[in-house]
């Protein structure tokens, strides 16, 4: 592999550590919904799929060995239960780390999934071979549907270079090229960026936004609902109103509508009195948002 | 096995607290890596209550640090015990805290939790500083102060119902409204700028800013149907009245169109360095090599002059002479 290109890799950390996402998406298990992490409105860690699809065969061995060694026990503290890397084919397989730290009956049940995807490098057919695959397989696991399958993209440049700098080797040569006067810096942003990272693989860092908005109070008026369904029907609400090139397909459930030529166009129903009574008694809501409210709500009726 | 009162900090034990004690000497014998984290933890935490509750509530404190400390095992139990001795060792390698990072007590509204970054105003301003020492954050400095800032100084000066939102307040909007990515872009380049450029932001209660954001994306039929509880939940300070919300979400919108002529200029500046660098085949420096063409045009030598007078005006701001160095030579 060539060698860590130093200033790059040095401004993307201070980056990151100064606030800037290095994974985004779907809500994960650390992310805050209505006051408390996803994780709360299920039972047990999240199944994680990291592709490895689209990654350089020496970026796949560096990361291999640092994910097995360090990152698994780390994503497992923040509730997400990685399964080995996916290839070329998608499929669920635990490995030993992973099946001797599963909670009991993990595999009994359906559990939401997040895939990891490299953000860039996944060819626009992958979102399809993720549901085609996972809709195939008959295990309990996936048996709740797509409703809470989801996708967040992470930066693979920049997991590859942390999954490098574990490294002592690579730490000591990449220390040795950058301004003395910044090592003692890099010593501690160093730990910093890699908590930062895994924290935005599971949605811990994720902060307020206009879609985070919308979960908020859609998940408020169907509190039974999934955090994963609700930012699903979410998404595709707010799809209905950008422009093609604006919108998103992190949730499994906007993906299978597009593919299935439900998603565009759509009858958008009107808000009814009845709905905005109800929604006035939980969550006082704008025109505009209780309109998205009432949307989104009959799409989780629907699905 | 070291008993856990005779650790420096520790809370004095009852028979109300042996059951917690024992659990907790449990688990810190198969784990010990966590002990110093744990003695820390309780030391920062006891400092905590000292300050709100004063020095001489020390039986209050006691029953305050035993609660944590049960809440805290009940966590610690609940994971594997390898994943236990992962995180200790992950928490074992963290620097000590620098005095920012110091806890606070929780917000009113505990249950929308700041941003726990939430930094003093000069500690703010060195981080903006070491991070616009980057020529990409410099760009997209230069882009807010020359797209954004211009939008917004006239908004304020001539409609007094707002005069009393603070800048930060319009950047720390502005940073929530761009979509989260996952790779440096320029648009999140401009992100993070207003991020740093908000330090007030943070540190607003999280019912607060959310009301905020509703009613920054709000539209002009939103604007009359805002309730009095939307109002109410904003920043106390902002006093905004009932007539002044149509004159926000019109200001809004107004500060909205300056980011995405912020965002469109750094990427015609950006499409300037790039072409620059393919010619003369130098690398380009620093987060500069991170940030894509996306399609734009390039920027012309009037918006390039406009670049050398911000940096002429931060000249302290040193991500600057490297863009410079770059922007001046045609590309």
């Amino acid at each position: 592999m060539d060698p860590l290109e130093v200033t790059t890799t040095w401004a993307r950390m201070l980056s990151v550590t100064a606030g800037a996402c290095a994974a985004a998406g779907a809500p994960g298990p650390g992310t805050r919904i209505r006051g408390k992490p996803a994780l709360d409105f299920g039972s047990g860690p999240w199944l994680g799929l990291i592709d490895f699809e689209g990654l350089r065969r020496p970026e796949r061995e560096t990361l291999l060995p640092w994910l097995r060694e360090r990152i698994e026990p780390l994503l497992l503290v923040r509730h997400l239960l990685l399964a080995k890397p996916l290839g070329e084919e998608v499929f669920i397989e635990l490995g030993p780390r992973a099946l001797e730290a599963m909670p009991e009956g993990f595999r009994d049940a359906p559990r939401p999934i997040l895939i990891l995807a490299p953000a860039g490098r996944t060819r626009p057919e992958r979102r399809r071979q993720y549901l085609d695959a996972l809709s195939r397989l008959r295990i309990p696991l996936v048996s709740a549907g797509s409703s809470l399958w989801a996708i967040r993209e992470f930066d693979p440049e920049f997991v590859v270079a942390l999954a490098r700098l574990w490294k002592d080797s690579e730490r000591s040569a990449f220390r040795a090229s950058i301004d003395p006067s910044q090592t003692r810096l890099f010593d501690q942003q160093l730990p910093a960026a890699e908590a930062a990272v895994l924290d935005d693989l599971v949605g811990a860092r994720d902060e307020e936004s206009e879609i985070a908005l919308d979960v908020e109070s859609v998940s408020a008026l169907n509190p039974d609902a999934h955090p994963l369904a609700v930012y699903a029907a979410v998404e595709r609400t707010r799809n209905r109103r950008k422009a093609p090139k604006e919108r998103t397909q992190f949730s499994a459930r906007t993906i299978e509508a597009r593919l299935s030529a439900r998603g565009f166009p759509e009858d958008v129903p009107s808000c009814t009195e009845q709905f905005a009574a109800r929604a006035a008694a939980i969550v006082p809501l704008l025109p505009a948002e209780l309109q998205r409210a009432f949307e989104a709500t009959e799409l989780l009726a629907r699905d | 096995m070291r008993r856990l009162e005779t650790q420096s900090g520790f809370p004095g034990a009852s028979s109300e607290t042996a059951v917690v004690q024992d659990r907790w000497e449990s688990l810190l014998g198969k784990t010990p890596r966590l002990r110093p984290w744990l003695s820390q933890m309780v030391e920062r935490r006891r400092m905590v209550l000292a300050e709100r509750l004063g020095r001489d509530a020390g039986a209050e404190i006691d029953r305050l640090l035993w609660s944590d400390l049960g809440r805290w095992l009940r966590d610690f139990e609940a994971l594997p015990s390898y994943a236990v001795s992962a995180i200790a060792l992950d928490l074992a390698d963290e620097p000590p805290p620098r005095p920012a990072d110091r806890p606070r007590p929780p917000a009113p509204d505990a249950g929308l939790p700041d941003r726990a970054e939430a930094r003093s105003p000069e500690n703010a301003a060195c981080e903006l500083e070491a991070l616009v020492a980057d020529p990409a954050f410099a760009l997209a400095f230069h882009c807010i102060v020359a797209r954004v800032r211009p939008r917004l100084e006239p908004l304020t000066k001539d409609r007094p119902s707002l005069a009393r939102i603070p800048e930060w307040a319009w950047f720390g909007l502005l940073h929530a409204s761009v979509p989260a990515e996952p790779r440096l872009t320029a648009r999140v380049a401009i992100s993070l700028v207003l991020r740093m450029l908000s330090p007030g932001w943070a540190a607003q209660p999280g019912g607060a800013r959310k009301a905020a954001l509703r009613l920054f994306h709000a539209g002009p039929l939103d604007a009359r149907a805002v309730a009095d509880s939307l109002r109410a939940a904003l920043p106390t300070d902002w006093n905004l009245s009932a007539e002044a919300v149509p004159e926000f979400v019109a200001a809004a919108s107004q500060v909205r169109k300056g980011l995405s002529e912020a965002s469109a200029l750094c990427a015609r500046l950006v499409s300037r360095t790039c072409a620059t660098c393919r010619r003369t085949g130098k690398p380009r420096p620093g987060g500069l090599g991170l940030l894509q063409e996306d399609g734009a045009g390039t920027a012309s030598d009037a918006e390039v002059r406009e670049v050398s007078e911000t940096a002429r005006k931060y000249a302290q701001m040193t991500g600057f002479a490297p863009l410079l160095a770059i922007l001046d030579e045609a590309p």
